[in-house]
Formats: C-alpha cells, sequence, structure tokens
C-alpha cells in the first residue's frame, strides 16, 4: 500500500464519515422544524440563524451532563450497546459507492471506501448487526420498560430483515452482481432518452416493499416500538443519560443516512447523474482546461451531489412520513410483517425470476 | 512480521480469549456475546484471506441471525437459578473439563503429527487471490464451485435442514396441541 | 321507550384494507401544511413573548383598585368584596381615614388599612367588581400573572393601586 493510496483511502472515509456524522445535527434541526411546519407551528428558531444551532446547543448540553450510571445496570454492556449503535451503520455506510472515479495527479480514485466483490451483502451484515444495541441496552438497563422495548425491537427487526433481504434479492436476480459498483453502472442507462432504467422502475414492488422494511430497520415512525415512548418510557434507551443517551441518537440517525444511501444505491440509480445533470456536466466542462481528467473530476462532482440529493430527499420523506403515521400497534406490525410483506415479496421474487430467465435471457 | 500476521495474531488471540470467556461466564448473555464477538473475529479473519463473501455470510448468518435468536431465547427465558446454582467444583464439570483437555491436546497432538506443522511449508488449494479475481471474484468462483462441482452434497445439505426445520415444527406443535 | 341500539357493521373496502392510498392521502395532506410552513410562513401560533394574543375586553384578568386624581383609592373598606368573594381570597382590615377628601369634596371617613389578594386562591369570576359600590375593585385584562416567589402571588394595597391601561 503506498502512500497514495493511504492518504486517498483516508480521506474517502473522512469525508464518508464526517458527512454522515455532521449531517446529524442538520437531521435534527430539520426534524424538530418541519414537525414544525407540518403541524402549523414555528418549530425552534431562537438559537443561530433559522434555529440552525439548536441542535449544537442540545449537544453542547448533552456532553456537559453528568455521565451518570445507574447502579443497577451491567456496566459493561451498559456502555457497549451505544457503541456498537454507532459503529454498525458507520461501517455499512463504507461500500456505498459515493461516485464513479476521480482522477488525482494521474491516478483513479475510485470514489468508494470498501471495494468489496460482495459488497451488498457486507452492507446487510452491518445492518444485521444494528439489532445489538437494542437488545443489549435493552437487557443491560435491567428495566421492564427497556427490556419490553428490546424485545420489541429485535424480533421486529429480525421480522422485518426477511421482507428487505426478499426485495433485495429480486434486485440481484436483475443486477447479477453483489457488487454496488456494477449495480449503479447497470442503473445508467435511459429509455426513450429520458427515463433512466433506476431498479425502482423495473421492480416497483420491490422498491415498495424494501422502503417499507427500511422504517422498520431503523426504528422510525410508524414502526418505532422499540423505542414507543408512549406506551415504554423511552424503550430500549430508558435508562440511559447524557452523551449515551446522545449516541443512540446519532446512531438512530446515522442508521437514516445509512437506510437513505442504501435505497438510492439499489433502487433509484445511485450516484447515476439526475436528470438534466448531463447538461449542467458539460457546462461546467466548458471552464476546465477540457482535459479528460478534469472532465471525469466535474462529472464525479456532479455525480457525488445527485447521490447526495437522493439521500437527502430520502431523509426528507423519513421525516416526512414520521410527522404522518401514527405508531402501529405490535400486532399489527407482526402482521404487516409476516402475513403481507413476507409472502408478497416471495412472490415477488418469482416473478422476478421467472421475468428474468424468460424475457432477459 | 507484515501486517497481515498481526491483524491473524490479533484476530486469533481475540477469539481464543472470548472462546474462554464464553465457557467461563456464568451469565448466559454474557456466553452468548462472547459467542457472538467469536463469530465477528472468525468473519474478521475469513476478510483476511480475502474471502469477503464468506466474511459478510458470516457476519449475517451467525452474527446477524444465528445469535439474535440465542439471545432472544436467552432473554425470553429466566435463567437466574442456572446462574445461581452453577459451580466450577461438581464431580461432572470436573470430569467434563478434563475430558476437553485432553480431548484438546489429542487433536493438536494429531495434527502435529499428521500435518507436520512446524516443519514443512502448507500446501496451498487450487484457488489464490490473484486466480480468484481472475475469475471473477470470488463470489462467483464460490458459486461455480457450489452450483456446479459440489451441487450434490449441497442439495443434500439443504435437505438436512429441511428435515430439521420440520422436525421443529412436529416437535413445536406436539406440545401445544 | 327503550332505546334501540343497531350495530352498523361496515366492511372495509380493499382500496381502505390497502392502506397505501390513505398513507399517500395523509402525506400529501402534510406536505402541504410543509410548505405552507416553509414556503409561505403560515403558522397558527405566534411568538408568544413578542407577539401577544388579543383577548376580549371582557376578559377577567389580575385585579387592581382604581384611585381619583390624589390617588387615594376609592375603595372604603366596607366588606363586600370580601364576603361575597367565593374563593375568600380577599382580606381588609379597615381603618379611619385622615383628612383626605374626594376631588367632590365628600370625605371618605373609611379606608383599607390593608387590602390583600391571594391571588392563587382567587377564581377570577368578577364577582367582587359587582359588589363593589364604590367601583373600587376591578378585574384587569392582564393575563401574565406568573410569580417567581410564592409571596409575588399575595397582592397588597401598594400593588393594587398601580395604574392599568386598557379595561378599567
Amino acid at each position: 500500500m503506498t502512500l497514495f493510496d493511504f492518504i486517498q483511502m483516508f480521506a474517502k472515509m473522512a469525508v464518508v464519515v464526517g458527512l454522515a456524522l455532521s449531517s446529524v445535527p442538520f437531521l435534527v434541526w430539520f426534524e424538530r422544524r418541519g414537525s414544525a411546519w407540518m403541524q402549523g407551528r414555528v418549530g425552534p428558531n431562537r438559537v443561530g440563524p433559522f434555529g440552525l444551532l439548536q441542535s449544537v446547543a442540545d449537544v453542547l448540553k448533552l456532553f456537559l451532563k453528568e455521565s451518570f450510571i445507574p447502579g443497577h445496570v451491567n456496566k459493561f454492556f451498559y456502555l457497549l450497546a451505544p457503541a456498537i449503535a454507532l459503529a454498525a451503520p458507520l461501517g455499512a455506510l463504507m461500500v456505498i459507492p459515493f461516485g464513479s472515479h476521480a482522477m488525482v495527479m494521474g491516478q483513479k480514485v475510485v470514489l468508494q471506501i470498501a471495494q468489496i466483490d460482495s459488497g451488498l451483502i457486507f452492507l446487510l451484515a452491518f445492518a444485521g448487526l444494528e439489532v445489538y444495541p437494542v437488545i443489549l441496552g435493552g437487557w443491560a438497563s435491567h428495566n421492564k420498560y427497556t427490556v419490553l422495548g428490546a424485545l420489541r425491537g429485535s424480533s421486529q427487526m429480525v421480522s422485518y430483515e426477511i421482507a428487505m433481504g426478499m426485495s433485495i434479492l429480486s434486485m440481484l436476480v436483475i443486477y447479477g452482481t453483489f457488487n454496488l459498483q456494477e449495480m449503479v453502472a447497470w442503473q445508467g442507462d435511459s429509455w426513450l432518452g429520458f427515463i433512466p432504467t433506476w431498479g425502482a422502475f423495473i421492480n416497483p414492488i420491490g422498491a415498495l416493499i424494501f422502503f417499507i422494511s427500511i422504517f422498520a430497520e431503523t426504528n422510525r415512525l410508524p414502526f418505532d416500538l422499540p423505542e414507543g415512548d408512549a406506551e415504554i418510557v423511552g424503550g430500549y434507551h430508558t435508562e440511559y443519560g447524557a452523551m449515551k443517551f446522545g449516541m443512540f441518537f446519532l446512531a438512530e440517525y446515522v442508521a437514516m443516512v445509512m437506510a437513505s444511501a442504501l435505497i438510492s444505491t439499489l433502487y433509484f440509480g445511485g450516484f447515476n447523474l439526475l436528470p438534466g445533470f448531463g447538461l449542467l456536466v458539460s457546462w461546467v466542462g466548458g471552464y476546465t482546461d477540457g482535459s479528460p481528467d478534469a472532465l471525469q473530476n466535474v462529472k464525479a462532482a456532479f455525480e457525488f451531489v445527485s447521490i447526495l440529493l437522493k439521500v437527502g430527499f430520502f431523509l426528507f420523506v423519513f421525516v416526512w412520513v414520521r410527522w404522518t403515521l401514527p405508531r402501529f400497534r405490535f400486532d399489527q406490525l407482526m402482521d404487516l410483517g409476516w402475513k403481507v410483506l413476507f409472502p408478497l415479496s416471495f412472490v415477488n421474487l418469482l416473478v422476478v425470476i421467472f421475468m428474468s430467465y424468460f424475457f432477459v435471457s | 512480521m507484515d501486517n497481515l500476521n498481526l491483524a491473524f495474531l490479533f484476530l486469533g488471540g481475540v477469539a481464543a480469549f472470548l472462546s474462554i470467556a464464553m465457557l467461563l461466564a456464568k451469565n448466559p448473555i454474557a456466553a452468548a456475546l462472547s459467542l457472538l464477538g467469536i463469530m465477528l473475529c472468525t468473519a474478521g479473519l475469513y476478510g483476511m484471506m480475502q474471502e469477503h463473501f464468506i466474511a459478510a455470510i458470516q457476519l449475517v448468518v451467525y452474527a446477524g441471525a444465528v445469535m439474535v435468536l440465542f439471545i432472544f431465547s436467552i432473554m425470553l427465558l429466566n435463567l437466574k437459578k442456572e446462574e445461581r446454582d452453577f459451580k466450577f467444583t461438581t464431580p461432572s464439570f470436573m470430569a467434563t473439563y478434563t475430558a476437553g483437555i485432553v480431548i484438546f491436546i489429542g487433536i493438536i497432538f494429531q495434527l502435529l503429527v499428521h500435518y507436520d506443522l512446524f516443519k514443512s511449508t502448507m500446501i496451498p488449494g487450487p484457488f489464490n487471490t490473484a486466480e480468484v479475481a481472475n475469475l471473477g471474484g470470488n463470489t462467483k468462483v464460490l458459486a461455480h464451485a457450489l452450483f456446479s462441482q459440489y451441487y450434490l452434497s449441497f442439495e443434500v445439505i439443504s435437505l438436512a435442514l429441511l428435515v430439521a426445520i420440520i422436525g421443529a415444527v412436529v416437535l413445536a406443535k406436539r406440545k401445544f396441541d | 321507550m327503550a332505546t334501540k341500539t343497531v350495530n352498523v357493521s361496515r366492511p372495509y373496502t380493499w382500496q381502505e384494507k390497502f392502506y397505501l392510498f390513505a398513507i399517500v392521502q395523509g402525506l400529501l395532506i402534510t406536505l402541504k401544511h410543509f410548505i405552507n410552513g416553509f414556503f409561505l410562513r403560515k403558522h397558527n401560533t405566534i411568538m408568544y413573548p413578542e407577539v401577544k394574543r388579543e383577548y376580549s375586553n371582557r376578559f377577567r384578568g389580575s385585579h387592581f383598585i382604581s384611585v381619583d386624581k390624589n390617588k387615594t383609592e376609592n375603595c372604603t373598606a366596607c366588606y363586600l368584596c370580601q364576603t361575597v368573594c367565593p374563593a375568600e381570597c380577599i382580606t381588609i382590615v379597615a381603618g379611619e381615614r385622615e383628612s383626605s377628601k374626594n376631588p367632590d369634596g365628600v370625605k371618605k371617613e373609611k379606608r383599607p388599612v390593608r387590602f390583600d389578594i391571594d391571588s392563587l386562591r382567587c377564581c377570577f369570576c368578577g364577582f367582587c367588581e359587582e359588589a363593589c359600590p364604590k367601583d373600587a375593585i376591578k378585574l384587569s385584562g392582564k393575563y401574565e400573572m406568573a410569580a417567581t416567589s410564592r409571596s409575588d402571588t399575595k397582592y397588597d394595597l401598594i400593588y393594587l393601586k398601580r395604574e392599568v391601561k386598557g379595561r378599567g
């Protein structure tokens, strides 16, 4: 590994992790102001311009609070849970490609941290680890509410992982690869010149099922039963305070970012340029020295902007849905997962297999 | 000693430490989580061998599914009593302990004699990293091997799993009827 | 005549069972509100400490005692308000007035030495206002009566004789 490799790897990690983490205060702000707007309120607007520094103040408060550990908890696992909560979605983010490649000093830099051949499975593996903080935090806190939240959370996440996996499998059949870069490249075409061949247009039912299960996986409303603040206080993180709670809070939003990145990569063309961006690329490219490297860099920059816009849109949808739908009851949640989404995704998978067998090959 | 060997020693050492911790843990959840740690270390070892697919599958299946069910069932069952009554000095524990050590030493001895671990170098299999990358990545190679060369064994194993599932359903049904 | 109960069972239509249509409807409603808030800045709430809600001028807020030109209270300590008060929050101690005259020359011989209102007990019914023959005690339109200590919630004569704008 040369020094260049090391530096570019480090820079990519800094960009992805930095973006994921620094988007959280903005997301929290947006969650609060967005909810206010949706409910005809004004929302936090006192701290900083448009209240943007509100979450900075909140984080500062969380940092300065006494780091209190209740006496009845299992200390090791109690402290381990928030760490895993944050590590799992950040780990999953490292296989998301955020651009084709850039040319730096004549060398090709692939804009993806870990160029793993089976990137999707890897991503799923890390997403699967998100169950552990819920279980561990709930169990280690020795509290009825936290255990209830942990039980709900783990069963919910395990159940919806099946529907999610099935809908991903149907996309694997279509793309014929585990490699996320190849998947995105597959979606780079267009029909009739303007309709992009995004996965969501090819496999809409799969996209819908995936989208619904993603909500359950990230514990967002309408599936936020592990937290269920109306019934079980705070769910699995009832006993957490100060920055340990902050870590769970951070993890929830990083998981949202990860989920949005995943759905935009799998179903919405990933870093492919948004319709109309091609013109923009050639326009900006006219101002460069016109070398292929510079043009490629301009393209990579717009690809990065494209995926950022897509991720931003899905983050907006996360907030939007949260402030529209009420929470499901637990049996309704399980019914939806096992009796509707699981059979539907299975049938969808079979249909996709038959279609691709008869029509594509 | 290069970086890979260091990583191997680290992962292997953590795995070995966690195995002992799992055996000695009084708390069932702690034991299950040690097992989870071993799974993660194994996945890391696979990843180190450039077998990303196997590593990811290890994580998905063992860490993501099997261990969750383990911990889930441990949490649902009340294992306080076992935790309290468990003693390291009972005769049965001592007997198992001794037998385990004897078997372990036997295996190590056999390995040393059979493979001559310290003298000759290991014979690598038909695939190495460069060749796998040449053939289109390890996922492809694995799929080809699994669904052509080892097709029969693959199907037999899935049949065995099916039998296990049906057996579990039958047992559960008899209990609840 | 006994009430007849009819149970009407209305089966769900398939659109309702599908649930997604209703979700999209709901999402559109919240999107409308979002756009109203984000682009048009239409809010149903007000920025309270800066902007204050207009109340009706019949609103009964904190008490005050009207005074004449000499800053002498109109109250003659007749105890009518204290008697009529259902919450028993008014305490009056009567005394003799030294030498103070109304602007119209009528001498008020009796005056309240103390006039205390426990605003925490008060139910703001306005009976004292109606009972008062001198229109002395009145309820203003002021509704911000929060205090940082319990003693501040007991209004004494000096506080009650303050100048109050608006209703009076």
